[in-house]
């Protein structure tokens, strides 16, 4: 049978015994669990046995596409990784969550469909360093001894320089240093401008496999080409007609400030364009001219100069790309270089746990040197490498309560953005997301989740709220059940939020790319419809939240196999504490707050917890879906993951 | 080749595919960047195949970064 939108096979590479081979995409199975981390996630269900150890050849990794990547859809550029993560996210250290890592890429996703592969299995350990290179029918397991050791820019250039022909589009995955060293959070690196895979680089690592590469030629095609191209002409025009647009793509994400507009040297998108959030930046005078840095979120280097008290912004610039090019995930570097720091000041680390190194706040080249250890294994660096929960049960402190600066930490990892300061870098009730910390806190792999968020918008109002709500696709019930006339129940919310941002993913859509640059929010109808007329499944809005509430399910499943439970989705302690922000125009002590601003307590969040179980239809104690709800969503088949956590 | 009616500035190329994308798909019915009519090389090469058809300025459409730009007549 021809495929549309599908590329319609899943290629499985054993690196323990070399053994490549493909496998038909079972329709029924796309049309259930729609593509990305759906059909990802059930084919870990298969294939890892709860409780592997992430570094052992048993673990999984799976790269997958959307239906919709590759094509000319808005936003259409997301890729997927689904494994069991490198972090443990449990101070006995033996829970480890099974989830999704979304990233953004140009040739990569899109050149691995054009091989004729949806997603790609990989599994065992490599006997050397090696890379998977996969072109159409061409999949080899090549030897990578002359790429190994190389930091993530130079080996994505060999690599390109010998697979790409005369096009250009050779696409790469690539971990470097950190990943092959078994850093926990090492992440891998995409078509060079991309992070993808926050704590997955060091699973690559353990296997042996430095990079993959893909290229093809068959072509994506779509099952009515004149209907797709009616819906991708009218989502542009709106788009490109919205009053942002104009103003803010140019820019990537260096719109947001002088600095980083004037540093700015070129911007990088995801295929399906429209939106590059992805900026390159480079000093222009002074010792650190010349350093330069990629990514995707613009607070980044002041964080960086502000947290660790460097002198200028050169010093930030120079870190952080030397982070990105070992392919260190910078979020938990930064935060992690900044406790040690802190720990070291009240003497609970010794010069010679240290390795000897000087310790001086604001010094570059000792956080460069601290960076090294962390890379290579060496003194405390091999404890950093290890993770949070190791760090602190070696330090016998807790880093979520005895972070001075205040590092929220879930499932050991610490988030990327701490719900207390987010509203304060916008107005009150505008551009902020209202379910932002509980979105990271009930998710499988605790995050900054784009769920309802709204970026696009100057001004918002509860009235836009439930205006997206209803987009969303939800029924007057449920908008009943989340709205009152001056309110809203942010834990009910969070459930939509989080099962339309399943449904994007589950795409290979970019919900950024469209949040930025268009209203509303949430267009779950159009997304239906250029599903229905790409894939030629004819799916209803209704039907397409629910399969991303499938997908939500099921990744949960993964997780409560491995043991976790509503104990796990716990709310950081220093959500409770106050935390100072130097920023202007909200200077001063901030605290958790509601969307009201009103100050939240532990029994308000644990009652928005409480919520949010309930709208998911799921054991409010456990944390946990019920039978009851797998009938509904029709995952009978894996009620048994249940019993097994 | 190069094109009279198409303007090429590679600096500002965000690599997002989308020329080649509408290439591809208008012209062989798939998205498949390999078959493209422009090719875009990384760093910052763009140029246009021996194939690609005279007068035609779909690439220039799609491009929303100002990398490619119909140059207007007169």
């Amino acid at each position: 049978m021809e495929y549309y939108g599908y590329s319609g096979n899943i290629l499985h590479v054993d690196l323990s015994n070399g053994h490549i081979r493909k496998e038909r995409l079972d329709t029924s199975l796309a049309r259930r669990l729609i593509g990305g981390p759906g059909i990802g996630l059930s084919l870990l269900v298969d294939m890892l046995k709860p409780h592997t150890d992430p570094l052992s050849p048993e673990n999984v990794l799976v790269f997958g596409t959307g239906p919709l990547l590759g094509t000319l859809v808005p936003g259409s550029g997301k890729c997927y990784l689904n494994t069991k993560y490198s972090m443990p996210a449990s101070k006995d250290e033996k829970k480890y969550f099974v989830s999704t890592s979304m990233f953004g890429g140009n040739r990569f996703g899109t050149m691995m469909k054009n091989a004729g592969y949806d997603h790609v299995a990989i599994t065992g350990r490599a006997a050397k360093p090696s890379y998977l290179k996969v072109t159409d029918e061409d999949v080899e397991i090549c030897d990578a001894s002359d790429v190994w050791g190389k930091d993530v820019y130079e080996a994505g250039r060999i690599l390109r320089e010998r697979h790409q022909g005369s096009t250009g589009n050779c696409g790469t995955w690539i971990i470097g240093p950190a990943g092959e060293n078994l850093v926990t959070f090492s992440l891998g690196w995409t078509d060079d401008w991309h992070n993808a895979g926050r704590f997955a680089g060091a699973v690559a690592g353990a296997k042996n496999l430095k990079a993959i590469v893909t290229l093809g030629h068959k072509g994506i095609k779509v099952a009515n080409k004149k209907r797709f191209t009616e819906l991708v002409q009218k989502k542009r025009r709106e788009i490109l007609s919205h009053p942002k647009y104009q103003a803010t793509a140019p820019f990537g994400t260096g719109r947001t400030g002088r600095l980083m507009t004037e540093t700015m040297v070129g911007i990088k998108g995801c295929s399906g364009g429209m939106c590059a959030c992805k900026s390159i930046h480079e000093v222009k005078e002074g010792k650190h001219k010349g350093a330069r840095f990629g990514g995707s979120f613009p607070a980044v280097p002041s964080m960086i100069q502000m947290q660790l008290q460097l002198s200028d912004y050169g010093e930030a610039f120079a870190l952080l790309g030397r982070m990105n090019s070992y392919g260190l995930c910078v979020s938990t570097s930064l935060n992690m270089i900044s406790f040690v720091t802190q720990q070291y000041a009240h003497g609970a680390l010794s010069k010679e746990d240290m390795g000897g190194l000087e310790v001086k706040i604001g010094d570059l080249d000792y956080y460069l040197a601290l960076l090294e250890k962390i890379v290579r294994r060496q003194d405390i660096g091999a404890i950093m490498a290890e993770g949070w929960y190791p760090l602190c049960n070696r330090l016998g402190i807790d880093a979520s309560t005895d972070y001075e600066t205040g590092c929220a930490i879930t499932k050991g990892i610490d988030l990327l953005v701490d719900a207390r300061i987010w509203p304060s870098l916008f107005k009150e009730g505008t551009g902020f997301n209202p379910c932002m910390g509980l979105g990271s806190v009930v998710h499988a792999k605790a995050k900054h989740t784009h769920s309802a968020t709204y970026w696009s918008r100057d001004e918002i109002s509860l009235a836009d709220v439930k205006k997206d709500a209803e987009k969303m696709g939800l029924t007057k019930s449920e908008l009943d059940r989340i709205f009152t006339e001056d309110s809203f129940d942010t834990g009910r919310l969070e459930k939509y939020g989080g099962d339309a941002e399943t449904v994007y993913n589950a795409l290979g859509i970019c919900d950024t790319a469209l949040h930025w640059e268009s209203d509303p929010v949430r267009d779950i109808p159009w997304l239906s419809e250029v599903y229905s007329a790409a894939t030629g499944f004819d799916i209803t809005p209704r039907e397409l939240l629910r399969a991303g509430e499938r997908i939500f399910n099921l990744e949960k499943l993964l997780n409560v196999r491995e043991g976790f439970t509503r104990e796990d989705d716990r709310i950081p302690p220093v959500y409770l504490q106050n935390i100072e922000t130097p920023l202007p125009a909200r200077e001063g002590d901030r605290y958790l707050t509601d969307w009201f601003g009103k100050r939240l307590t532990r029994e308000d969040l644990e009652g928005m917890l409480d919520n949010y179980y309930q709208e998911r239809g799921w054991d409010v104690q456990e944390g946990v879906p019920t039978r009851r709800k797998l009938s509904e969503l029709g995952l009978e088949e894996f009620a048994e993951m249940l019993e097994s956590g | 080749m190069e094109k009279a009616n198409i303007s090429i500035d590679a600096a500002k190329c965000a690599e997002c595919m989308s020329c080649q994308l509408i290439c591809s798909f208008t012209y062989t019915g798939a998205f498949n960047p390999e078959k493209s009519c422009i090719v875009i090389s990384p760093p910052a090469e763009i140029r246009f195949t021996d194939e690609c058809r005279e007068g035609c300025i779909l690439c220039t459409r799609y491009c929303d970064f100002g990398a490619v730009t119909r140059v207007k007549e007169g």
